[in-house]
């Protein structure tokens, strides 16, 4: 289990992540989502037990991770820019990684690259993004990590390489009940793989949830009324987002939401239509990434 | 008790050793391990069986004195050890590699100790097998010696200190730069740093400036070198002192304790750099963005030091002037700064492609600047009185005082030749151990002190032997005219006399290495006649017995006596001639020849004029060679005819050798040879006209052309 506990990380006087608490259980894959910048490195790195929290800590089982080599052992970190030694090929860098992960299955490496398709033999530098990012994937997966930290998961991959990802990480926990937490800008590529949602912005952690919970606390109203109804109508729901159109009003219903609908249906309208939202909708109304259609409409106009 | 392996991660450790190590490890190995198969082919002292040249380089270390470092050896012992723990720290070089490796699981505290101990242990080992090594090749020549030993210790915590210190350099500019280029010209730059300071103090103390204490520049040197962590003079010196003789005497206990003092500050400093690593190192500085001040800081303060210093030994040193003053000093460090300026803009802008970081380039060259004046003016100035301050007179046993060449005393000038080195010249020396005397010196000890003025030429050197048996001594090259009215009263007294007595003309050599006098086949006079600048030429060579030579001498002394004081410092007459001395020495079936020593003879030395034409100076000059025809002419009426390239006005200050148009020059032959004798005979000898330009010029041109067709003389 990965417990992150009120860490806080700081750049000299700026504060990159601040006062960030998330859980991931054993066999269960966290997905961290946040715009560009928001701090999802810094919390992996601060996770990884490179970068020392101000304030908090992260626990891998009970113990903290910051400069602690025995919990480490079981930990594996593919950081966004991945690192190679000079001249590696996936083999003599799986030697490299192996003097430091002594469960390192090298028959295991040899399956992955072969289901990746890639030559062992070459020198990594000659490969392109996605195949260097594919080649740090199959080393960490070899090293049999108990805890797997993936930043920007998906970069540089083509979509068949993202959904062999996605399985194989699905896979890798069940095998193995090991904690991932996989890290990305774009909530639509990881929703497929993680049971649990967090999103940073601003430096904070303003969304955490199992995804399943995710249909229950958000939802997506239509109600038409006889006439244009006055937006004072709406001031005891907890919503987003009102439109008002004419006799519609559009907006998006979060809380609990059987309270909140009973609350909407006592409102008098003459037809109420409710939808669930996809994660990119949640990502989307957390991080009001909505007003930016307008500003952008703006520019433009 | 701690075990090796909680210190050494086995299989990091093992991954270093085959991923890190292919390329250093071969270079160790080839550099200190192929001394061995050298010096086995022909182990000799001065190494003249060693024929290998392909090697030279690398077998210099081990062939001359067995013991290993010289500079060569030091070269490598600085820089191999820097570059391979450039590249055992270079994970830190780059921010993916960084965090990578902080990722992995090795504590931060193990992972240092990794880098650091396995190649550590590993050049040490090297090290020490080839001093041991060395030390038995010595032992077997010289047998068990304690001075071998102590020697082997010296230098072998000599070349330690050495190398911690260049690990100390890259572990340091690892751990505190970022990319790669910077933590090297940080590391580099931190590595010059010591020496250029060790270099400056020395260079800029006030002994150097104006005169030194013996013994206090011995000691402000040996400070300056054990304030320097890669300074390795003692260890050389140690060698030089070794192959020059076992017996010497030489404190290399001295050397080994500043080695171990060093030794240990380098072993806490790597130990708390360690421990920075562990508790307050931020990786998210390494790489790019992490680029901090530091080098540019380094680079400001390495290069104004480093242009500065450049400048002194090429420029100021190479003119042969040990004194620099204030001014100069001054005139440096602002170059400094200029060049401190433009070089910061260039390197700030190489490493990180902007001007932004310019500014601590430039607060780092400022306090350079503002140390190096501060440095300076202690120095130069003597705020702490090191120089000025001369012993109490009743402290004073003896004074010793040396003058070389044409210095404080007028006396002569000897220049240097090949065989200069063989003899001591004990003639320009004297001693004074009477109160009365001792005052009078320190009167014009003091008159130097007193004013540092570059009046005239002088390269003097005092040394007092105090009562206690305490020794130091001063040595000046400059001296003001307030000293020189001192000498004056000097040279007035009955030490002066005897000073000048002893010194005008040596008339015995002594023997460097015996102490003896040489049997001396005999004294070897000639004469410059000519005191045109550059002029060689030598009229005449006269083969002087002893006992002629010294009633020479004699005679010569009671004229210079004869002159007044101010006529001997400050000479309104110029020489006639200046008398060439050199001795004749025989050793076996070869001929020595003494440098020469000169003295000037002037218009009013009456007796020796004498007393050379008697010894046939002039006569040789003028009648052993055939002369063929004689012209006589108005002095006034001759100058615009003298075309001699060394005289260069219309009042020629000398005539010979001269050649001018004769069928021109308003001259008249004198037919009768029969009056030639008598126009020699009011001639000058030796003809001079200075500033004269009444009277005759007697043109006397000689039947054979060589070595001069002409000669002139002058007739008042």
């Amino acid at each position: 289990m990965i417990e992150i506990k009120s860490v806080t990380k700081k750049y000299g006087d700026f504060t990159a992540i601040e006062d960030i608490n998330l859980t991931v259980e054993d066999c269960s894959v966290l997905g961290l989502a946040g715009f560009n910048g928001c701090g999802k490195t810094t919390l992996l790195n601060v996770c990884a037990g490179i970068f020392k929290a101000e304030e908090g800590a992260v626990y891998l089982d009970g113990a903290d991770v910051f400069d602690n080599d025995v919990e480490r052992q079981n930990l594996f970190y593919v950081s966004d820019e991945l690192w190679f030694p000079v001249g590696a090929t996936i083999k003599s860098a799986a030697k490299y990684y192996s003097t430091y992960y002594p469960q390192f299955d090298f028959k295991m490496l040899e399956s992955l690259c072969d289901l990746f398709s890639l030559d062992m033999k070459k020198p990594i530098r000659g490969f392109s993004k996605g195949m260097t990012r594919q080649a740090g994937l199959v080393i960490a997966f070899a090293a049999k990590p108990k805890y797997l930290l993936i930043d920007e998961t998906f970069d540089g991959l083509d979509p068949h390489k993202k959904e062999l990802l996605r399985k194989l990480i699905l896979e890798y926990i069940n095998e193995t009940e090991a904690s991932v937490i996989v890290s990305s800008h774009d909530l639509g590529e990881i929703s497929g793989v993680c049971d649990h949602i967090a999103i940073i912005k601003g430096k904070k952690l303003i969304f955490n949830s199992p995804i399943e919970d995710i249909s229950n606390t958000f939802r997506k109203v239509t109600l038409t009324f006889k006439e244009s109804p006055p937006e004072n109508l709406f001031t005891n729901l907890n919503i987003k987002n009102l439109k008002i159109m004419s006799k519609t009003a559009v907006f998006t219903l979060h809380g609990n939401i059987d309270e909140e609908l009973e609350k909407v249906n006592s409102l008098g309208a003459e037809k109420v239509e409710t939808q669930l939202l996809t994660l990119e909708e949640v990502f989307s109304e957390e991080t009001e990434a909505q007003s930016d259609n307008e500003k952008i409409k703006r520019i433009f106009k | 008790m701690k075990k090796l392996n909680e210190f050494l991660n086995k299989s990091v450790t093992r991954k270093d050793l085959f991923s890190n190590y292919s390329v250093f490890t071969l270079i160790l190995l080839f550099i200190y391990a192929i001394g061995f198969f050298v010096t086995t082919l022909g182990p000799t002292i001065d190494g003249n069986n060693l024929t290998l040249d392909l090697f030279s380089l690398i077998r210099r270390p081990y062939e001359q004195y067995h013991f290993s470092a010289t500079e060569t050896e030091l070269y490598f012992a600085t820089i191999i050890p820097f570059v391979v723990f450039m590249l055992q720290f270079s994970f830190l070089h780059k921010k993916s590699s960084c965090y990578t490796t902080l990722s992995f699981n090795i504590n931060r505290k193990n992972l240092y100790r990794n880098r650091l101990l396995f190649p550590l242990l590993f050049i040490l080992f090297v090290m020490v097998a080839v001093k041991l090594y060395v030390l038995k090749a010595n032992v077997d020549v010289y047998g068990l010696q304690p001075l071998l030993f102590q020697t082997f210790f010296a230098h072998l915590f000599t070349c330690i200190k050495i190398v911690l210190f260049a690990i100390f350099c890259a572990v340091f500019a690892s751990i505190l730069c970022g990319r790669t280029i910077e933590a090297a010209a940080a590391g580099i730059s931190i590595f010059a740093l010591p020496s250029l300071v060790s270099v400056f103090i020395s260079f800029t103390n006030s002994f150097t400036l104006y005169g030194a204490s013996e013994y206090s520049e011995t000691i402000i040197t040996r400070i300056a070198n054990a304030l320097n962590p890669i300074d390795w003079s003692d260890g050389y010196y140690l060698y030089t002192y070794y192959a020059d003789s076992i017996s010497e005497e030489y404190s290399a206990i001295e050397s080994t304790i500043i080695s171990l003092a060093w030794i240990i500050s380098l072993s806490v400093g790597l130990f708390a750099l360690g421990k920075y690593f562990e508790k307050g190192y931020k990786p998210e500085k390494s790489g790019f963005k992490g680029a901090n001040a530091i080098t540019s800081s380094f680079v400001s303060i390495t290069l104004p030091l480093f242009v500065t210093l450049l400048l002194f030994e090429n420029i100021v040193y190479s003119a042969s002037t040990v004194v620099v003053s204030t001014p100069v000093l001054l005139k440096y460090s602002l170059l400094g700064i200029l060049v401190l300026i433009i070089c910061s803009l260039t390197c700030n802008f190489l490493v990180h492609f902007t001007f932004r970081k310019v500014k601590f380039a430039i607060i780092g060259a400022l306090a350079t600047v503002v140390f190096m004046l501060a440095l300076a003016g202690i120095n130069s100035t003597d705020i702490f009185n090191t120089y000025n301050k001369l012993p109490d007179k009743n402290d004073v046993a003896k004074i010793e005082m040396e003058f070389s060449y044409d210095g404080l005393l007028n006396a002569g000038e000897a220049t240097g030749n090949a065989f200069f080195g063989m003899l001591d010249r004990k003639y320009d020396y004297t001693v004074v151990d009477n109160e009365k005397e001792i005052e009078l010196v320190m009167d014009f000890h003091k008159a130097i002190v007193d004013k540092r003025d570059r009046d005239t030429t002088l390269h003097a050197t005092l040394s007092y032997t105090l009562k206690d048996g305490t020794k130091k001594s001063w040595e000046y090259s400059f001296l003001s005219e307030e000293a020189v009215i001192e000498a004056m009263k000097f040279r007035e007294s009955e030490i002066g006399e005897e000073y000048l007595r002893e010194n005008l003309l040596p008339d015995t050599i002594v023997d460097e290495e015996t102490g003896e006098a040489p049997e001396i086949d005999y004294w070897n006079t000639s004469m410059i006649i000519s005191p045109i600048p550059g002029s060689t030429f030598y009229p005449d060579l006269n083969k002087l017995s002893t006992e002629e030579f010294r009633l020479l001498r004699e005679t010569i002394f009671e004229d210079v006596m004869n002159i007044s004081n101010n006529d001997w410092y400050y000479p309104t007459e110029s020489p006639l001639a200046y008398l060439i001395l050199n001795v004749q020495i025989r050793d076996g079936r070869n001929y020595h020849t003494t440098t020469p020593f000169t003295t000037p003879i002037y218009p009013s030395m009456k007796k020796t004029l004498h007393m050379l034409e008697h010894l046939d100076f002039h006569g040789d000059m003028s009648y052993e060679t055939p002369i063929e025809e004689v012209y006589i002419a108005d002095l006034d009426d001759m100058v615009d005819y003298i075309t001699d390239s060394s005289v260069t006005g219309p009042i020629f200050s000398s005539l010979y050798p001269v050649s001018f148009d004769m069928k021109k020059a308003p001259v008249t032959r004198v037919e009768n040879e029969a009056e030639w004798d008598a126009l020699f005979q009011k001639a000058y000898p030796y003809y001079y006209v200075g500033s004269e330009k009444q009277g005759k010029v007697l043109i006397v041109k000689f039947a054979n052309s060589q070595p001069t067709p002409m000669a002139l003389y002058y007739i008042p």
